[in-house]
This record gives structure tokens, C-alpha cells and sequence, in this order.
């Protein structure tokens, strides 16, 4: 692993993928070492907006990060309006990421929700990849679900096709089955031994029932979520961003575990849902 | 660096090799931040605050951005004492060993919480003792002490009578006359105090109606109230002889010179680290240019030099 460090990026460029969802690709060190589910601070050239904004690595190619992230306010209004040839100061690698030896020779299902899409991306495509070495770090195979609010806000929609099987969902139907993940998966009768998800707070929730509802005493399905909450320093100092753990986490001794170091990638077991 | 100016400062006998420290909860206990920068240019590296047994917190989300500044509402979190001085403590000897004053910030709920701390510190390699009494984030305890009188001179004097390291009270904003509770502080025998904590305040999501912080109240720092810190300093250090270290929205060389103008002998920086990694190193560069270029040869000299 190579340590956190704060470099000073520079815009390759910047596109509209939604009304307001925008894909940043950065030129950078920090891609030469992140993982997926690992993200990156991004601050602000704005000096009244003192906090950096945490995004999650959409995927890495030579020396390129790929970053795509939804404009919700005046900070991220500001990433908006970088440009090729721009600067942006940022701390990264941050975060543990997914571990892809929990995928080593089992039937692997991806699931995105929303703005937890990006993430996914640069995970499948490495699972993907380590299926085409073949061998025992090989998963067995390659189960992407997405799922959208419509069809007007779907973005990356064909990016994971060539992966493995890709099932839609979506709130009203617009794009794929209408219903929530969970739906889809049920639906489409998915079997899996290891899930990683990424979206909203309800429907990791969600997953991890799932999860826990089809594991057996022969068959246990471990599911790995990520987590979000609002970040101040973004590498464990401030313990502003604290998850409910089921255990007494081994760092801070109590049932909170820091999602900027001990997660964003959390067993779901370890989370008091 | 490399200037002539003697930058070193002493607090209650203990000298910092300058003044420059961090504040307390935006620093963990120095590991973190030792990842991206050199945390040996410190004066001293102020803990996270340290209690007698594990505290939870408060419940999520406890931050939320505002303009120039931040609300925060940990509810001091930390593993209590014993995992500090079995886990941290090492850490911070060598720190320590580097040159950097390493000062404990102690947080109770109640009087014997704080003794406990304090006894538990009596033989660790530590400089100094900050003692919380004005965390606005927590029910019971903290700033109930600091914003009553009577009470902050009588904890400051149970502080003193046990503790083996000289005590700096830290001071909450969130009072009337913050000269008042500077003589308490004094009266109980405090040598030293430090201001201001942060503010108490408040957000709101329009759109969903809703409180942004669980704990629904939260401190405020960040430059946004870097002018309320040098008033108060200013009020704090002319009310009182013993020695005052300024915070508050610090985040350049001018605001930490500004704090000492206003009879600060040194200076934490908090929430500009959060902006900034190496925002205390910028502002130690700052500062020593500010130095030479008005030949100054001994940064005491600016302590409570304001004119007018």
C-alpha cells in the first residue's frame, strides 16, 4: 500500500453524464495506487467552503482517476466548473476499498444504487479482469444490478456491459424492472455467495437483510456495503463520521467505527443496521 | 525558518520551541496527520481530549459546513485513558523526544472524571494539562463548569491540587463576560488558560425541515469566528497575569499574529486543518516571515503588543 498524500491535480477533463452528474477525469499520482471503494478529498479553491469533498474512485488508467460525482451545492457547483488544464488540490488514497481476495473463486454480485454506481465500476471492471486471468483468483462468475431513480437520470448505463450479466431497476420502470435492487435481484433469482453494494443508506440496508436472509447454515453469503456520512479531515482524526458498529470497534473502543479509515467498505454484519 | 528571531515561548515554565500548536479534537492524537506532514515543526501537538472511561459520542451526523467555518458535534469520542496511554502515549513520547511540547487535553462528566484522568497522567512524558471545561457537545459536565464561576475556580483548584503537570483551563465563548471566568480560572489557580472554544450554534435543512446535526446544536469554528477569538483574548488577557494561548479561526500567519497582538503567547489552529493538512506549517512560514520583515528578534516581544 502506498501512503495518503495531498497532490494538486490537473483537469484532463470534465463532462456532463446528467442534468447533474458529472464525470472529472484528473491527471494524478493517486492513480497509480487506488482501489476500488477508496475515494479521494477534494477542496475547494473557495476559502469560505473550508471542507474537502470526499468522492469515490469511479476508475484509474494510466496515471488518469476517473471521478464522477452529482453537483448538490455550491462546493460541488465549484468542481463543476473546473476545466481541462484547471487545478484542484486533493488528499487521497483514502479509505480501506473492497478487498477482491473476498471474490477469489465465488459467484460475485455487484450491486449499485444511484450515485453508488461510480464505485462499482472500477470493481467490476478489476473483477472482470482477474476472471479473465482465470486461475483461483478468479470469481466464479460476474452479477452487476443497478438500479436508477428513471430513466432520465441514468448515467455509466452501458459501462459494465462485456463485465458479466447486467440487470437494471428502477423506481418506475423507465429503465429495466421497475422496483428497488433487492426486487431485481429476487426477481431475476440471482444466486451468489459474496455481494458488494454502494447507494443509499435504505437500500444497503436493504441488501444486507437480503444477504442475511439467504445465507444457510451450508451457504453463508457475506455482503460487503459502503458507507457515507457528512466528513470533516477525511483520514480518522476528527471521528466526525462515525457508523453504529454491532461489536466495540478495536480503534475507537466503543460501537462507532470511523468510515474514513476502518470503512467506507464495512462487512455488514459488523453494522448495527 | 532559517531566521535570526527567536521564536520560542513559555507557558507556565514549559518552553515551546514556538507557538504554534494544534487544537485540540482536530488532531486525533498526531497519527493521522504525521501521515501527510511533519508534525516535529510543532510547538506542541494538543491531544484529542481524553476521558476516564470510553465515551460513544454523539449520534451522526455530527458535522456540517457553514460559511467560513464548520459545526461540529462529536461528543468528544475517545477510548478513555487507558487505551490513550497504552496506545497513544508511545506515539506521542517520540514525538515528544522530536522537540514538540505534548500537551493533554482531560474531559470529564464530572469532578472525580477529571481527577481520574489526571492521576492516571501523574508519570506519562507529558508537558502540560488543557483541561475541557467548555465542550458545548456534551449533556452533562463540561461546560457546565466552565460557564459558571464559582464552579470553574472550584474544578480548576481540584485539577491543580492533584495534578504533576502545570494546568491550562480551556475557556468556552459561550458566556457573558469571558473576563469573569478568566479570573476564576486564575483564582482556582489555573496556569494558564486557553480560548475560545467553539461557539454554539445551529443548522437547519430548509428542505427537509430537519436539524443538520443529530445532536441539533454544534460548535462553530473556522475564520468565521476568528474576530470574536481576538476580542476575547484581548478581554481574557488583560483581565488576568497568567499566560493565555489564543484559538479560534486561525488560518494564516496574520490571524495567529493577530491573537498574539491581543496578548496570546501561543497560538492552536484547529479547523484549518481540515482545509489545509499543512495549514499549521504555512502558518509557522507566515509568521516567520512577518518576523524578518519587521526585524523582530524575539516573537515575545509581539505578546499583547497591540497599541491604541
Amino acid at each position: 500500500m502506498y501512503e495518503k498524500r495531498e497532490v494538486t491535480a490537473r483537469v484532463e477533463k470534465q463532462d456532463s453524464l446528467t442534468e447533474d452528474i458529472r464525470e472529472l477525469i484528473l491527471e494524478t499520482p493517486l492513480a497509480e495506487d487506488a482501489m476500488p471503494g477508496q475515494f479521494v478529498n477534494l477542496y475547494c479553491g473557495d476559502g469560505a467552503r473550508l471542507l474537502p469533498r470526499p468522492i469515490s474512485v469511479c476508475d484509474v488508467f494510466s496515471g488518469r482517476m476517473k471521478l464522477v460525482y452529482r453537483v448538490v451545492g455550491a462546493g460541488t457547483a465549484e468542481l463543476a466548473a473546473l476545466k481541462a488544464g484547471d487545478t484542484v488540490r486533493m488528499v487521497g488514497n483514502l479509505g480501506n476499498g473492497y478487498d477482491p481476495r473476498t471474490a477469489f473463486g465465488k459467484d460475485v454480485l455487484v450491486v449499485g444504487g444511484g450515485l453508488g454506481v461510480p464505485p462499482m465500476y472500477y470493481l467490476s471492471r478489476l473483477l472482470h479482469m482477474l476472471g479473465l486471468r482465470g486461475g483461483a483468483e478468479s470469481p466464479a462468475t460476474l452479477t452487476m444490478v443497478l438500479g436508477y431513480r428513471d430513466e432520465a437520470s441514468t448515467f455509466m448505463k452501458l459501462a459494465f456491459t462485456g463485465f458479466g450479466r447486467v440487470v437494471f431497476a428502477s423506481d418506475d420502470g423507465s429503465i429495466g424492472m421497475k422496483g428497488t435492487v433487492v426486487d431485481a435481484i429476487r426477481a431475476e433469482n440471482i444466486s451468489c455467495d459474496v455481494i458488494y453494494a454502494c447507494g443509499p443508506l435504505p437500500m444497503l440496508r436493504a441488501v444486507a437483510s437480503y444477504a442475511r436472509e439467504k445465507s444457510t447454515d451450508e451457504k453463508n453469503i457475506k455482503c460487503y456495503v459502503s458507507l457515507e456520512e457528512r466528513m470533516a479531515c477525511g483520514i480518522g482524526a476528527c471521528l466526525g463520521c462515525v457508523t453504529k458498529t454491532t461489536q466495540p470497534d478495536e480503534h475507537s473502543r466503543v460501537n462507532n467505527a470511523r468510515i474514513c479509515v476502518e470503512g467506507p467498505v464495512f462487512d455488514a454484519e459488523m453494522i448495527a443496521w | 525558518m532559517g531566521t535570526a528571531c527567536r521564536t520560542e515561548v513559555t507557558i507556565a515554565g514549559v518552553t515551546l520551541k514556538n507557538p504554534v500548536m494544534s487544537a485540540s479534537g482536530t488532531f486525533g492524537n498526531g497519527r493521522e496527520y504525521a501521515e501527510l506532514i511533519d508534525i516535529t515543526r510543532l510547538g506542541a501537538l494538543v491531544t484529542k481530549g481524553v476521558s476516564l472511561t470510553p465515551w460513544e459520542g454523539n449520534g451522526t451526523p455530527r458535522i456540517a459546513e457553514t460559511p467560513s467555518g464548520m459545526l461540529n458535534a462529536i461528543g468528544l469520542q475517545n477510548p478513555g485513558i487507558d487505551v490513550f496511554l497504552e496506545r497513544e502515549m508511545p506515539f506521542l513520547e517520540e514525538v515528544r523526544r522530536q522537540g514538540v511540547r505534548v500537551i493533554v487535553n482531560v474531559c470529564g462528566h464530572s469532578v472525580e472524571e477529571y481527577l481520574g484522568v489526571i492521576d492516571r497522567l501523574a508519570q506519562a512524558p507529558v508537558d502540560l494539562l488543557e483541561i475541557n471545561v467548555s465542550c458545548p457537545n456534551v449533556k452533562e459536565g463540561a461546560i457546565a463548569f466552565g460557564q459558571d464561576p464559582k464552579m470553574l475556580e472550584e474544578v480548576t483548584r481540584a485539577c491543580k491540587e492533584r495534578a504533576k503537570q502545570p494546568v491550562i483551563m480551556k475557556l468556552t465563548p459561550n458566556v457573558t463576560d469571558i473576563r469573569v471566568l478568566a479570573r476564576a480560572a486564575e483564582a482556582g489557580g489555573a496556569d494558564a488558560i486557553s480560548l475560545i472554544n467553539t461557539l454554539t450554534g445551529m443548522k437547519i435543512d430548509v428542505e427537509k425541515k430537519r436539524f443538520l446535526l443529530a445532536n441539533r446544536t454544534g460548535g462553530l469554528s473556522g475564520p468565521a469566528i476568528h474576530p470574536v477569538a481576538v476580542r476575547m483574548v484581548y478581554e481574557a488577557a488583560h483581565a488576568v497575569q497568567i499566560p493565555v494561548i489564543g484559538m479560534g479561526g486561525v488560518q494564516s500567519g496574520t490571524d495567529a499574529l493577530e491573537l498574539m497582538l491581543a496578548g496570546a503567547s501561543a497560538v492552536a489552529v484547529g479547523t484549518a486543518t481540515f482545509h489545509e493538512p499543512g495549514a499549521m506549517l504555512r502558518i509557522l512560514d507566515e509568521m516567520e516571515k512577518y518576523l524578518g520583515r519587521h526585524g523582530i528578534t524575539d516573537i515575545s516581544e509581539l505578546i499583547g503588543a497591540v497599541q491604541g
